[in-house]
């Protein structure tokens, strides 16, 4: 096996061990609520309606007290007094449904008229509450909620565009089993959860976020009509216009006024053409930010808006002790009672009395009184939370036994309670009772159910830390001298071969059900064999280990202290809310500081260090500039452009919505609404054109200096033309999207503006596609005579002698197809000395305008500056790198400040590129760019897109890692006096040449940098899933160490295989210079190593 | 231990005055700022007056300095009128004045240099200039000025900057040391500012100024003591590690 290989299947082995690590503790940590399969059920004719047999009417009528009786039946099942309209408002929020006095009413203000009417003029027919959601607020998670009165738990919310079936017990299946009928419109996220179960359904698709209107026409075309039909017990419309405004432009957004008014008109149609024995059901999912957004649990996202109206007439709502905040799934009760189906057998929510319609005089013939109604209904929704519970119980001990009897206690003196209830006060005092009761299961519930898996997430921090602990022992080893370490080919076959055996022995043992958890069993064998073979690896290489901790000499210097200081802070950070909270200034902070004691500790060698001190000068200039030796100038210069970089991008920060005063900003909302036909630009859209433009031109002029633009191999060609049509693209695409609707509806068809997109991701993946099969950016000149003579000292008539030289070239080439021609001259490879660099500059070249294109215009300039700082950074590290190397050799080893610095970087960029460690600051538009119309198909593509511009940093910072190894020799080649220290190596004239040269070493070295920056990566996953751990009852455990530690482990997921990538670019690249090399020498020819830097 | 001062008794004489006498006045300072409401103060303009007397403080020391410890081959080969008729002399001499405009170009530049560092390093841009301006001119005081005393204006920025001393004065490792423990006060002030307890000494520039102050008194204790508790400590227990 090559070295190579073999460092590769190490490096591999350690990530995968890590994922393996992380995953274990997120299945503990993550929490899961078990689905219970019954199904409630009632038989239809228990009391005394006009469908009843006759037998029970006749009890009914001659026995005196109907209601004991029936309050002892077993299986009550309410009566259904009428249908129900229920109208789903995507992120209506209570402020938008209530009315404000006020003169100056905000654009989302007052606008629902025909609510704020009903409540005044028949307030016995209307009823509006806050209808507080459970996080998480994402729509699919609330529909769960809403139809089947259960509480979400965290892993819900990952697969929220991936919904899938519900299988628990539910409205919509007990309508059916009913025989009654719903019918749906709207969101296709319903017919995601419940396929094939509607009479009547028409979907529309909800992932384009940016269209506004399609779903809402779409259901107010079919809406009328079917209301009028009248076939149904249960109609769904859900409008997803407010949502969609919400995110594309903000609660303040004159759009959100117009979609208001759409829904205020909707709304007073149905309310107008409804018959006498329907319900309206008016509600919101969840609520907004200021922002627009939703997934988190502020106050603003989970206050919804709740409005019942019937012309029946509503109960009188002092008898609900609810006052007018309800819970979201106390709506479950109140509408099974309301259609006369069954409660969802794992409800938690309990009724709503005060809108239950009142007696339906057409439908029952010897109606109950109301309140002995709204008893009934109570203490069926009693018995059904107090049966579920019980169900639950018994399959799990997640209940402690305690609260268990004390709830079952309080269960039996309501059971006492309810049977001697006779008039209608003691009936409300009873039902103050009873919603106590049932709120306190539910929050004994909500408590169970925040319920970690211990033993998972012990075994998961462990793991990882052993992990880190082998890969930092082992790196560090290798680090010294000793060429041949880390495991033999035969230990690194024997482990991969334990892997796969314990995935297929787990995987057959589960099969055969002689286990039962596949998960635990491949976790456990996995770790098992790994950890053999590394420690047998340790054990075999003890001694190398402790030389090297007893051996080094340690560096005493303070200064040299202060890394390790800010690796420890940073990772000390992950346990402090408001750490985590600043996290981005922190980590800049921490960056800013590394470079100025990096560049503060370096030492100016004596011998270049000789300053004409004593020398008096004649300007204060000059006195000033004698102050401060060039070198030092220069770093102090890079430094401070460094840090500029990083806090220009500042302003692209978002505020957290736990933060006082975030205002914040949506990545695509534009700050004021823009009139119509108001076509000037919009100043980001200005500063991105700029932004993108010069980074290309930069990069470009880097490229043709190098030489690495010449030629006409396919990369070349494509380096040369393909990130301009890019960056135009992209930018075209963007102003084209800050065009108002209506103009750029009229002047381009939806697909036409979808071109832009996919030209980029064409011709960037095509770019990527010719690297990695030829990644030399190379010239190959075999023939060349006069090229030697040029000297640059005969300045007065260079030019006659460059077009000589022109024509040399060019006649060269004509003659290139028979090299024997001219025996003996050496061929002239432009850009050879630069190759490595070159590789992975057209690679940076290309990626960061496609991530621009997903960050959108107002974030894409971010990623540009990030791109400069890190680009900057090199630099600056390339000249310190210089400052201890004694022997080129040591060029090529990284120190640790250097990947702290990088791994720094990246982790801030995340922060500097508009994103927070939170759920609702996921820039979902992202998945948008060049997907809309289309996505229905497949959702890989869109949530590639979305990870894309989520971890744009990772991604560019683990690909580009391998130039921190690479970036002296290009300095060294291309700026020669900035480097210009006492290692006057022959060896490093060649540049990068020496690379590959030293193919042993560079793998070693590669080896180091990405096991270190592994490592670090690893160490931040572990710092978070500790604080985690230690926070699990912290009050914020949800909305702050929960997302820091799964974006944190995504990142780390992200990050491993753009590093291993790298790494294989690196030999890709090694191995087509060594084929040039070889044909070259096969051509009879000796490359001539001088002249392989000409421009 | 800290630094390394030269081994001559003139040496650590001046080095024990000049470090011991900080030490008297300056924790004072540091305690009165600290208990009384001057503390919330330091971020604005009216706090100048006491950086007036850190001024002054650091003048006279100079001043004690220059003219009582003096090098003893100087001491013994001069008389006493030609010393005071140069010293007048040089009092105005052309090259004083220069030197003095060198110090004051240094000193703002050195001052904008903080304001530009502290912003970089996260402070607001666009607001707060004048807490900001008063933590750089705090900083260009304690850090800044005694250099430019002592050192003279062309080695000062030497002195910063911890390139190699090229100054022969006995102080200038007391200065490198005092600007790095220093402003690692400043830097560990700065870690309670985005804490959520909503204290009024969270505000910046307060943690910062008063990191800077405690730097700098822990900076001159700690010569002090390395210089001033005798060698035998560190030389005894240098001895018996090399046994």
């Amino acid at each position: 096996m090559s070295k190579f290989w073999k460092y590769f299947l190490f490096l591999s082995w350690m990530s995968y061990l890590l994922v393996c690590g992380v995953l274990v503790f997120s299945r503990g940590f993550l929490l899961r609520r078990q689905v219970q399969p019954e199904k409630s059920f009632c038989s239809d004719n228990v009391y005394c309606s006009g469908s009843a047999d006759p037998g029970i009417e006749s009890e009914c009528s001659s026995s005196s007290s109907p209601l004991q009786h029936l309050l002892k039946e077993e299986d009550l099942c309410s009566q259904g007094r009428a249908k129900v309209i229920l109208i789903v408002i995507d992120a209506l929020k209570h402020e938008f449904a209530s009315f404000l006095d006020t003169q100056e009413p905000k654009p989302f203000q007052n606008r629902l008229t025909v609510i704020t009417d009903a409540l005044s003029q028949e307030p016995d027919n209307a009823r509006l509450y806050k209808f507080i959601a459970d996080p998480p607020t994402t729509t699919m998670q609330r529909l769960k909620g809403l139809t089947t009165g259960s509480l979400p738990t965290f892993i819900d919310m990952g697969s929220n565009f991936a919904s899938t079936e519900i299988n628990e017990d539910n409205l919509i299946d007990q309508l059916r089993g009913k025989g009654k009928k719903a019918v749906f419109m709207g969101d296709d996220t319903w017919t995601g959860l419940y396929p094939r179960r509607f009479e009547r359904e028409f979907p529309f698709p909800s992932f384009n976020v940016w269209d506004l209107d399609t779903v809402d026409e779409g259901i107010k075309l079919h809406l009328q009509p079917e209301i009028e039909k009248n076939d149904w017990d249960l109609l769904i419309a859900h409008f997803l216009g407010v949502d969609h405004c919400g995110h594309r432009h903000g609660p303040f957004h004159s759009e959100m006024t117009r979609k208001l008014d759409e829904m205020n008109t909707v709304l007073s149609n149905v309310m107008n053409t409804m018959d006498n024995e329907t319900v309206l059901v008016v509600l919101g999912d969840h609520g907004m930010t200021k922002t627009g957004d939703h997934g988190g649990e502020s106050e603003d996202e989970v206050t919804a808006a709740l409005f019942v109206y019937s012309r029946l007439g509503l109960l009188p709502s002092n008898w609900s002790p609810k006052g007018t905040t309800v819970r979201q799934v106390d709506l479950v009760p109140t509408l099974a009672t309301t259609l006369g189906i069954p409660i969802p057998f794992s409800n938690l929510g309990s009724v709503i009395i005060d809108s239950l319609p009142k007696t339906n005089l057409r439908r029952a013939v010897h109606p109950l009184p109301d309140w002995k109604y709204a008893l009934l209904s109570l203490w069926s929704n009693i018995r059904q939370v107090v049966n579920y519970i019980e169900t639950y119980s018994t399959r799990n001990n997640e209940f402690t036994s305690d609260k268990l009897q004390t709830s079952l206690k309080m269960y039996s003196s309501i059971n006492d309670l309810v049977k001697n209830v006779l008039t209608e006060e003691e009936f409300v005092v009873m039902t103050k009772q009873g919603f106590d009761f049932l709120s306190g299961l539910r929050i004994m519930c909500e408590k169970v159910w925040v319920q970690f898996d211990t033993f998972s997430m012990t075994w998961g921090l462990i793991f990882t830390f052993v992990v880190l602990f082998c890969l930092f022992l082992l790196i560090e080893a290798m680090h010294g001298d000793k060429l041949n370490f880390v495991a033999s080919g035969v230990q690194l076959t024997v482990v991969y071969i334990g892997l796969v055996l314990s995935a297929v022995v787990s995987y057959i043992l589960s099969l055969f059900r002689i286990i039962s958890n596949f998960e635990k069993a491949y976790f456990i064998s996995t770790f098992g064999t790994s950890f053999l073979v590394l420690a047998l690896i340790l054990a075999q290489n003890s001694n190398t280990i402790l030389d090297k901790w007893t051996d080094t000499p340690r560096s005493r210097s303070y200064l040299g202290m202060i890394w390790r200081i800010v690796c420890l802070f940073s990772l000390w950070a992950m346990v402090s809310n408001s750490y985590v909270m600043s996290e981005g200034q922190l980590l800049s902070f921490f960056l800013v500081s590394l470079m100025c004691t990096l560049v503060y500790s370096y030492r100016i060698p004596k011998d270049v260090g000789a300053r004409p001190a004593n020398k008096p000068a004649k300007s204060m200039l000059g006195w000033l500039k004698q102050q401060i030796h060039p070198t030092r100038l220069r770093m102090v210069l890079v430094t401070l452009a460094v840090s500029a970089l990083l806090r220009a991008t500042h302003q692209y920060w978002r505020c957290r919505s736990e933060e006082a005063g975030c205002k914040g900003q949506s990545s695509f909302q534009q700050s004021e609404p823009k009139k119509k036909g108001d076509l000037s630009a919009d100043p980001h859209c200005l500063i991105m054109l700029i932004c993108s433009g010069l980074w290309v031109t930069f990069t470009r002029m880097w490229l043709r200096s190098c030489g690495n633009l010449s030629g006409y191999s396919v990369t070349v060609l494509f380096a040369r033309y393909a990130p301009t049509v890019i960056t135009v693209c992209s930018g075209s695409f963007w102003v084209l999207q800050g065009l108002p609707g209506e103009t750029r509806g009229r002047m381009f068809k939806q697909w036409q503006l979808q071109i832009l997109p996919w030209t980029v991701y064409a011709l960037s993946g095509l770019t990527i596609i010719s690297l990695a099969f030829c990644p030399l950016c190379v010239f190959v000149v075999r023939n060349k005579r006069k090229s030697k003579s040029l000297s640059v000292s005969t300045s007065a008539n260079l030019i006659p002698q460059l077009y000589n030289q022109m024509k040399q070239i060019i006649s060269g080439q004509s003659n290139d197809a028979d090299p024997s021609e001219t025996p003996g001259v050496n061929p002239v490879v432009y850009g050879l000395a630069t190759a490595y660099s070159a590789a992975f500059t057209v690679l940076a070249m290309v990626l960061v305008p496609v991530m621009g294109l997903l960050l959108g215009s107002r974030w894409s300039p971010a990623i540009m500056l990030c791109a400069c700082a890190a680009t900057l950074l090199l630099l600056l590290i390339s000249m310190l790198r210089f400052e201890n190397a004694v022997v080129s050799v040591q060029l090529l080893s990284t120190s640790w400040p250097a990947v702290v610095c990088w791994s720094l970087l990246a982790q801030y960029a995340f922060y500097g590129t508009g994103h927070q460690a939170t759920f609702s600051s996921i820039q979902w538009d992202a998945a948008m760019v060049g997907t809309s119309g289309n996505i229905a198909s497949s959702r890989f593509f869109p949530g590639l897109l979305v990870i894309i511009n989520t971890f744009c940093s990772h991604i560019l910072m683990g690909l580009l890692l391998p130039l921190l190894l690479i970036a002296p020799l290009t300095l060294r080649v291309m700026r020669p006096r900035w480097a210009a220290v006492a290692v006057g190596d022959q060896e490093l004239t060649q540049g990068e040449l020496m690379l590959y040269q030293r193919e042993d070493l560079m793998y070693r070295s590669l080896t180091t940098l990405s096991a270190r920056y592994i490592f670090l990566q690893g160490l931040r996953s572990l710092a978070c899933m500790f604080s985690a751990t230690i926070h699990a009852r912290h009050l914020m455990v949800w909305a702050i160490f929960a997302p820091k530690f799964i974006f944190e482990a995504v990142s780390l997921f992200v990050t491993l295989p753009c590093v291993l990538l790298a790494y294989v670019f690196v030999g890709r690249i090694s191995k087509s210079v060594d084929s040039l090399l070889n044909t070259l020498d096969a051509g009879g020819e000796t490359p001539s190593k001088s002249s392989q830097n000409k421009r | 231990m800290f630094f390394s001062p030269q081994e001559d008794p003139h040496s650590i004489q001046v080095i024990k005055f000049y470090c011991g006498s900080t030490c008297l006045y300056f924790p004072l300072l540091t305690i009165l700022i600290l208990c009384t409401d001057l503390m919330y103060k330091t971020g604005r303009f009216s706090f100048l007056p006491y950086l007036g007397l850190i001024v002054l403080a650091e003048f006279m020391k100079s001043i004690f300095i220059n003219n009582y410890i003096k090098e003893p081959e100087k001491l013994a080969g001069r008389n006493a009128p030609k010393l005071g008729g140069t010293g007048v002399r040089k009092w105005f001499s052309e090259k004083r004045l220069k030197d003095f405009s060198k110090i004051l170009v240094l000193l703002g530049l050195v001052t904008i240099g903080y304001f530009i560092i502290a912003i970089l390093f996260g402070a607001e841009l666009f607001s707060k200039y004048e807490e900001t301006f008063m933590l750089s001119s705090l900083l260009m005081l304690l850090t800044a000025l005694p250099p430019c005393l002592y050192l003279g204006p062309n080695y000062a920025l030497g002195a910063i900057l911890g390139d190699e001393p090229s100054s022969l004065n006995p102080l200038s490792p007391i200065f490198q040391h005092v600007v790095r423990i220093t402003l690692l006060g400043v830097w560990l002030g700065a870690f309670v500012i985005p804490l959520d307890w909503d204290r009024p000494w969270q505000e910046w520039p307060v943690p910062c100024c008063v990191g800077a102050l405690m730097g700098y008194v822990a900076a001159h204790a700690s010569a002090l003591i390395q210089v001033a508790i005798p060698r035998c400590l560190t030389h005894g227990i240098a001895s018996k590690l090399k046994i």
